[in-house]
């Protein structure tokens, strides 16, 4: 087992209320597996991902256990946590237009991170770099290492961001949506590329993207205002899900008839009683809007958190 | 309903070392009434240029686009304004295209203002009437565009577009920036619309999956121009041009490398770098578009 | 996070002191207790009659720092507000014709940015009549320009947004534009910019006025200051503490005041970084 984070809760104090975005989430990654989670947005996906890192802001507040190796993140000091990120667990986040540094040579930037973590001199971090550059076919490598970000294109710099992330041959990789604002064609490289780069390694993969997570995952979990609805295998969500709100979330897809979930993702400073789909549920009876279900271990591995679940 | 014809648009960049950069190359296609003509390409390609052109927010460099009998270009300023309010875009970033200090329910009465198409009394109640129209609840009138999701200010924009009851709609990939849950409201929302009042759609979209619902036609676009234009059946299950049959099945067909710039477009065929079928003369000569079957069109050496 | 922040804190001192000293510039007849121009008898330390003492002319120095208010806030305001008018018209049409109206504006802006502000306002003050209309004139021909150049790009990138496109889509005339989208996002910037110029024009004003380029009749707190200043053995004695203190405090306390109110105001005026979730991911 690689991780097993337990009764988490991540916190938000706001002038509105406090914002519930982590609001409790058990599960355990193994060895080599690569686990998607997927939600609509704003339910708290790229939370998780920061607060595995510990990387929010000191007046949030996080409860529960994060076991990394036998060691709680949570109660390691800042200055372990320094020598976790990168070297053992890294990100690669939304965004890469905004994650690269505009001025900074891409070669360096790269040189950078591998040097914090690894101790090697300038030179030796800088060839590191370029091989890096070459590990995510990025073509002339060496000439590209000495270019500026905006030089790059989109696909491209999503590339190097995953050799930012991996250049520490780190063994647990968090992927926040790497694919997002990519083209069919670009994207359809990018899996590629991530496939074999995180073969061997955990990975935690956050996406909207179906097709993405069915090409990447072993497992999926469905998450839905803070907390895991369901989680399965692969071909357990994608060919018998239990939790309407899986099945809702697969009909909405365009190849599965475009049938949209009715309302909206609820608040996370107020959920609503009992199971907090229940709203938007068409199989709500007066048991769920009462009590709050348990995730459940509903066939072998397949883990659901409804009244009703049924298959 | 709109015949659009030869358009060609070459941005100029820089004073001094004056660049062009040929964003949207003699492209060709026809819109029928009630119809929907899906544009797919990847992004730079010049799908929002396109738009543009055809509302004239930008001025094209050469071309026409003739609405309902009308030559767009021919226009002046003030019969251009007139016009306008039949035709309208949706753009790419819903929350961008809503001020950020008018209430939805001012955005929403705007375009009655502008035009006065609905008198000042009745404004209000045929607010009511759009709100409900587009799925939203009254409360949102009141409320600033920060305060809503991106889908329901996507639906805003809808609201806005319908109190002008347009004939046709560009819709600029609407639903890009919103999951696929949001997406498949707004989706549905935009179907259910053009039934109801019969407009015509042009649905920009680099999602494959999308405008095959969406669309009677397809356009595919690479670097400015199309590569190949036909009913949406032929294009899915009949594609003929290398860039369509990728895009088609994006999985197994892996494209090498990745498109261009359009400051650098490469000689012959565009594609050809990226080609897995390209042949000697590919690099040289530029390819023509071909009718493959009742309007179906593709420019590739291999047809 | 509790309900009330240090800016909100900073923000109402500000607001206080500006008020207190508004109230004192309108109410100044009341107020004074002698008419700035009345002579009694020179040099009196402080006592009952004359709270500040008098001066060497025998003027009573308390009423002249009152009056002073009215003089060093009207010089303010009139060139802020001006100022800042003509800097956010010349902007926005910088901004939004971008023609050769445009370019012409920005290369004026671009010489006067060059220009050592203050060193040339001394220079044109010193030769022409020392008046407070002068100093007001002088001080608007150098005010607008960062304004102006603020506005602009700012309106460069709200020209860009697609809700200014979208109005253009649906029909609306360029002033339309203008005046409904593209100024309304702008006031913000301006109303901070123009806090900027009120403090740094009650500063300049003190410096020049200090320098005795100010109006001798209608006396600002800096003249006050520089009457102080020339009278011999001013430092020496025991006489600053009553004649040049309390106005230098003054013009201490107006800029503090501008300073905090633009503080807190500066994400008052956003509506965004309100909400803003402050992640950067
Ligand atoms: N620092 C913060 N303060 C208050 N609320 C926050 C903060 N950070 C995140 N949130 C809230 O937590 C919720 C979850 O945010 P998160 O970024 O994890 O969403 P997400 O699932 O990654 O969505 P997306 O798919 O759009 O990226 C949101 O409602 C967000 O507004
Ligand atoms: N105003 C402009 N000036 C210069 N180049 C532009 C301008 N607008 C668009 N372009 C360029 O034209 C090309 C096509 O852009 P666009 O139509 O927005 O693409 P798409 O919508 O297909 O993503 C891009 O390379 C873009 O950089
Ligand atoms: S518990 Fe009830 S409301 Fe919740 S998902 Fe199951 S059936 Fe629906
Ligand atoms: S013309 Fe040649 S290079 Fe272009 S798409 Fe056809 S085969 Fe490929
Ligand atoms: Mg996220
Ligand atoms: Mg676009």
């Amino acid at each position: 087992m690689m991780m097993r984070i337990s009764d988490l809760k991540t916190h938000f104090p706001t002038p509105d209320g406090i914002v519930r975005a982590v609001d409790t989430i058990d599960l355990s990654i193994r060895d080599t597996e690569t686990f998607g989670l997927i939600g609509e947005t704003g339910c708290g996906k790229t939370v998780l991902g920061l607060t595995i890192m510990r990387l929010l802001h000191p007046a949030t507040t996080v409860e529960g256990e994060i076991i990394y190796k036998g060691q709680n993140l949570l109660e390691a000091s800042e200055a372990e946590m320094r020598t976790i990120r990168g070297r053992e667990i890294a990100i690669i986040l939304q965004n890469p237009t905004t994650s690269l540094n505009p001025v900074m040579k891409v070669g360096e930037q790269i040189a950078e991170a591998i040097r914090l973590h690894q101790g090697l001199n300038k030179k030796d971090a800088a060839a590191k770099a370029v091989e890096m550059l070459d590990a995510v076919r990025i073509p002339s490598p060496s000439q590209r290492a000495n270019e500026y970000p905006h030089e790059f294109s989109g696909g491209m710099k999503q590339r190097v961001m995953i050799a930012m992330g991996l250049a520490c041959n780190p063994s647990f990789i968090i992927a926040d949506e790497p694919t997002k604002g990519l083209d069919v064609t670009i994207k359809a490289q990018i899996v590629e590329l991530m496939r074999e780069m995180t073969e061997r390694k955990a990975m935690l993969l956050i996406t909207h993207d179906l097709s993405v997570a069915r090409e990447l995952c072993d497992r999926i979990a469905l998450m839905y205002a803070g907390e895991l609805v369901e989680y399965a295998p692969l071909k357990g969500i994608f060919e018998s899900p239990l939790h309407p709100y899986t099945r809702g979330f697969l009909g909405s897809l365009p190849e599965r008839g475009l049938v949209p979930i009715p309302g909206m993702s609820p608040s996370l400073i107020d959920f609503p009683d009992g199971c907090r789909f229940h709203p938007r549920c068409e199989h709500a009876t007066e048991v769920c809007r009462r009590e709050h279900p348990e995730l459940v271990e509903f066939n072998a591995g397949h883990f659901v958190r409804c009244h009703h679940a049924r298959s | 309903m709109l015949e659009v014809e030869g358009l060609t648009k070459q941005f100029s960049s820089g004073i001094i070392k004056k660049r062009n950069v040929s964003a949207v190359d003699c492209v060709s296609f026809r819109i029928e009434k009630g119809k929907t003509l899906g544009l797919v390409g990847e992004s730079g390609c010049g799908k929002t240029t396109i738009g543009r052109l055809i509302l004239r927010l930008v001025e094209p460099t050469s071309g026409t686009v003739v609405f309902d009998g009308i030559d767009l270009f021919s226009l002046k300023r003030a019969e251009l304004r007139k016009i306008r309010p039949r035709m309208q875009m949706i753009f790419q970033d819903p929350d961008s295209s809503l001020n950020p200090r008018m209430k939805i329910g001012t955005s929403i009465a705007e375009p009655m203002k502008l035009h006065d198409t609905v008198p000042k009394d009745e404004r209000a109640q045929k607010i009511m009437e759009l709100v409900e129209t587009v799925g939203l609840n009254p409360e949102h009138v009141n409320r600033y565009p920060y305060q809503l999701s991106g889908g329901q200010n996507q639906r805003v924009v809808l609201a806005r577009i319908l109190a002008l009851n347009p004939d046709l709609i560009i819709a600029d990939e609407p639903t890009s920036s919103l999951d696929v849950s949001v997406q498949a409201q707004i989706l549905n929302l935009m179907r259910d619309l053009q039934k109801k009042f019969n407009h015509t759609y042009l649905f920009i979209s680099h999602d494959l999956e999308v405008v095959k619902i969406m669309a009677d036609q397809i356009a595919v676009m690479y670097l400015g121009k199309l590569v190949e234009v036909g009913e949406t059946p032929d294009v899915y299950n009949n594609a003929k041009h290398p860039y369509t049959q990728a895009l088609l099945s994006s999985r197994r067909i892996l494209l090498e490398g990745e498109t261009p710039g359009p400051a650098d477009i490469p000689t012959g065929c565009r594609f050809h770098p990226r080609c897995p079928q390209r042949r000697d003369k590919c690099a040289i000569e530029e390819p023509e578009p071909v009718e493959v079957g009742e309007g179906h069109y593709v420019a590739c050496h291999l047809v | 996070m509790t309900g009330v922040t240090v800016k909100d804190v900073l923000g109402s001192l500000g607001l206080g002191i500006l008020v207190i000293l508004v109230a004192v510039s309108i109410f100044a007849p009341q107020i004074a207790p002698y008419d700035p121009h009345d002579t009694y008898k020179p040099m009196e330390h402080p006592s009952s009659e004359h709270l500040l003492g008098t001066n060497d002319v025998g003027n009573d120095i308390l009423s002249e720092v009152i009056y002073g208010t009215r003089v060093s806030l009207f010089i303010a305001f009139t060139v802020s507000i001006t100022a800042i008018v003509i800097g956010t018209a010349l902007g926005l049409i910088a901004g939004y014709s971008g023609g050769v109206l445009g370019f012409l504006i920005m290369r004026i802006v671009d010489i006067f940015l060059t220009i050592p502000r203050l060193v040339l306002i001394i220079v044109i003050a010193a030769f022409m009549p020392r008046s407070i209309w002068t100093i007001i004139v002088v001080f608007i021909i150098f005010g607008w320009v960062m304004t102006a150049r603020i506005v602009r790009s700012e309106v460069l990138t709200l020209r860009s947004q697609y809700y200014v496109e979208s109005a253009r889509m649906l029909g609306g005339s360029d002033l339309y534009i203008l005046w409904r989208h593209i100024l309304p996002n702008v006031i913000p910037l301006v109303v901070v910019q123009f806090i900027m110029e009120a403090s740094h024009v009650i500063i300049a004003e003190a410096g020049l006025s200090f320098l005795g380029l100010g109006d001798p009749v209608a006396r600002s707190w800096g003249t006050t200051f520089h009457y102080a200043f020339e009278c011999p053995n001013i430092i020496t004695s025991d006489v600053w503490m009553w004649w040049m203190l309390p106005p230098g405090l003054c013009i201490v306390a107006t800029v503090l005041g501008f300073t905090f109110v633009g503080y807190a105001l500066e994400e008052r005026l956003n509506p965004k970084l309100k909400t803003v979730v402050g992640m950067g991911v």
